[in-house]
């Protein structure tokens, strides 16, 4: 089939499907407008009951905390799947760069790769832990702003090399970095059990809203979030790195 | 005004997501799927999902390329196996 066809088809096939989204995009409520019950409930609830102006925070970190324990077992489960999928087998040495001449070291990056390099690792570091601590506060949390911290971090390897990713963010440390951190959000969740009899019910005191320790426990979820997401994309970058740059098939 | 814009933002889905597709040279490709992940940030931007907008630009902007431009340099430099004297299966 040749790529005009492909393209004739395709554009056969989004006509009736472009149309069917158009109808039913139209006839969506206004944006804005929300016919749900716990959407409206969760707005009206969360600052006197939380403490916290975000609702989102509230939800994902609070009222639906049992979930983003799922999701952090999901993104570990992942991570030790990339890691099992790219090990190193017997047949496999790792060898230097495969753009340098055995013998001789690595070509550093150019000046200019280095210093935005430089400049995006350490203001990217610092903006992602303002992400995961104002996470109940502002828009942001443990999530995201673990990918922002994971994402400086790999500059790392991106304006500089491979063996200054695996000396400054070793694997060993950034693994049982991430496990603790997961066991943290569980252990958590534990300690409300153990107080409560409730799984993940509120332990800390609430505070004021608007202050940074509020919120009763969703600080110290979100920080250990952002700890376990910061390490496991970190973890994951590193493997592919490994995988990609050093390691080879010994023939 | 607001709707005029909601619907430009659309239409530069779309496109964007067409090209994605249309372009066939895998590593260009993982640009535009850069690219693509950044409009839809600005999309979900746009509807007041500020925390999906911010996950989506790190996730898409920054890891899913990396990922991809990493697969794409191991595959590219295997090396076909070699030919021995006694078949090209023993080794």
């Amino acid at each position: 089939m040749t790529p005009r066809t492909r393209s004739r088809l395709g554009i056969a096939a989004l006509i009736p499907l472009g149309g069917l989204l158009v109808a039913s995009v139209a006839g969506l409520y206004p944006f804005g407008g929300f016919n749900g019950f716990y959407g409206t409930r969760y707005n009206h609830v969360t600052v006197e009951q939380r403490h916290i102006p975000s609702a989102v925070t509230a939800v994902v970190f609070d009222y639906r905390g049992l979930d983003t324990m799922g999701e952090e077992l999901i993104l570990l489960a992942a991570v030790a799947g990339i890691a099992l999928l790219l090990r190193q087998l017997r047949d496999e040495g790792e060898t230097g760069s495969h753009d340098a001449r055995p013998g001789r070291p690595d070509l550093p990056p150019s000046e200019g790769i280095q210093t935005a390099g430089i400049v995006l690792l350490g203001f990217g570091f610092v903006y992602g832990w303002y992400i995961v601590v104002f996470g109940h506060l502002s828009p942001g949390g443990g999530f995201q702003g673990g990918a922002a911290i994971a994402s400086a971090l790999i500059m790392l390897y991106v304006a500089g090399s491979h063996k200054i990713l695996e000396s400054l963010a070793p694997r060993a440390i950034f693994e049982s970095v991430e496990a603790i951190a997961v066991a943290g959000y569980i252990c958590t969740g534990l300690s409300g059990l153990i107080m409560n009899m409730r799984f993940m019910e509120n332990v800390l005191p609430l505070g004021q809203r608007g202050h940074l320790l509020s919120g009763g426990m969703i600080p110290l979820l979100n920080v250990l979030v952002g700890i376990s997401v910061a390490t496991g994309f970190v973890l994951v970058a590193q493997e592919f790195v490994h995988q990609a740059v050093t390691v080879r098939e010994e023939t | 005004m607001l709707a005029l814009l909601h619907t430009l933002l659309l239409a530069l889905v779309a496109v964007a997501g067409w090209a994605v597709v249309r372009e066939r040279n895998p590593v260009r490709q993982t640009l535009v799927l850069g690219f693509y992940a950044i409009v839809l940030a600005v999309q979900f931007m746009m509807v007041q999902a500020p925390d999906v907008a911010l996950s989506q630009i790190t996730a898409g902007g920054a890891l899913v390329p990396l990922m991809l431009l990493l697969t794409l340099s191991k595959t590219r430099l295997r090396k076909p196996p070699e030919m021995h004297a006694r078949g090209p299966n023993h080794r």
